[in-house]
């Protein structure tokens, strides 16, 4: 069994639907390496790799990436708050070998 | 109607934001659907008022470490300041209470996406006034929280709205504007100029009373307002954006 931690991203449609655009994941073995899940030419996914997110957990200026593993995931709920995007919370499960 | 708020539906025409004006009347109208929360870590759910459109319906918590911690008061305080200004840059909302449920009801605006949706490019993407202008606003209220997933931009008129004005952006966030880095230097328009000064001769006129109301009872709203002259003197007295 492998345990993974994940956080879903939603963003709303003009109908103020929602579907999900990406999933951030990070095996429990590999901290600090986070694979996403989802359109890698999609443009807020683009640019949450290229200009990352901020650390509001810790109240640190400067900004997370994805190489920064579980302190990114954690964070990506308080900056995607808005309701036009939205982030879970910091999931878990496992998946068999 | 006033450009991307998503109230089409009435008979009579709806007449534009202004003072005495009141899409607020229709965030607080009859509530025909109200969906679950959407996914997501904080209680948002999406409302269908009768008659009138959507919009968002946003829990208000009491953890004061959480963004949704005085939602209600520091959206106020946005809003009547967007309205001083007469700039119509922030989404309309008004606090309510859905059965035990106390938070804000929030204008969706179906015509615009988050800045972040067109990355780096999202200058060009708008206009340098509407920038100016919203440049403006975050240098009154100190920003301290408006990266690109909280601003909206209409890509086709270039409109751009503010949203996700919580505890984060008056007072603890610590990453500034993306907004005001922009357009930081720039001069000010006459028109924009003019508007600051009007907003400085209402804020001297009113009341503390005045004041006080165009908040609540958890945001200490004396020392925000007190801030938001400051900065709008500096800016009168600059006329670029500092």
């Amino acid at each position: 069994m492998t345990l993974f931690y994940f956080v879903d991203l939603y963003e709303l449609d003009r109908n103020a639907k929602q579907k999900k655009i990406a999933t951030f994941r990070m095996q429990e073995s590999e901290q600090g390496m986070i694979e996403v899940d989802g359109d890698h030419n999609y443009p807020v996914l683009e640019n949450i790799k290229n200009e990352g997110i901020f650390d509001y957990k810790n109240a640190k200026p400067g900004k997370l990436y994805l190489y920064d593993g579980m302190n990114f995931l954690e964070n990506l709920k308080y900056y995607f708050r808005s309701g036009y995007l939205l982030a879970t919370d910091v999931q878990k499960t496992t998946v068999d070998n | 109607m006033v450009e991307g708020q998503s109230f089409e539906k009435h008979e009579t025409p709806k007449p534009e934001i202004g003072p005495g004006v009141d899409i607020e009347s229709v965030l607080r109208g009859e509530i025909e659907e109200i969906d679950d929360y959407y996914e997501g870590y904080w209680p948002i759910q999406r409302v269908k008022i009768k008659d009138d459109g959507t919009a968002f319906f946003k829990t208000e918590t009491t953890e004061p470490e959480s963004p949704y911690y005085a939602r209600g008061d520091y959206e106020t305080i946005a809003i009547k300041l967007d309205r001083l200004l007469g700039f119509n840059i922030v989404p309309i909302s008004v606090k309510r209470t859905i059965g035990e449920d106390r938070g804000i009801m929030e204008c969706f605006i179906d015509d615009a996406e988050p800045a972040i949706k067109f990355s780096t490019y999202w200058p060009l993407m708008t206009t340098q006034q509407e920038i100016a202008q919203a440049a403006v606003f975050d240098y009154l209220i100190g920003a301290r929280d408006r990266h690109a997933g909280n601003f909206l931009i209409n890509s086709e008129t270039g409109k751009i709205w503010l949203i996700d004005h919580a505890v984060d952006m008056f007072e603890t966030g610590r990453h500034g504007s993306l907004i005001y880095d922009e357009a930081r230097g720039k001069e000010i328009s006459d028109e924009t100029l003019s508007r600051i000064v009007a907003l400085l001769e209402k804020l001297d006129s009113m009341s503390i009373e005045e004041v006080a109301a165009y908040a609540g009872e958890t945001v200490d709203v004396s020392s925000i307002w007190k801030r938001i002259r400051e900065n709008a003197v500096a800016l009168v007295n600059a006329k670029v954006i500092l």
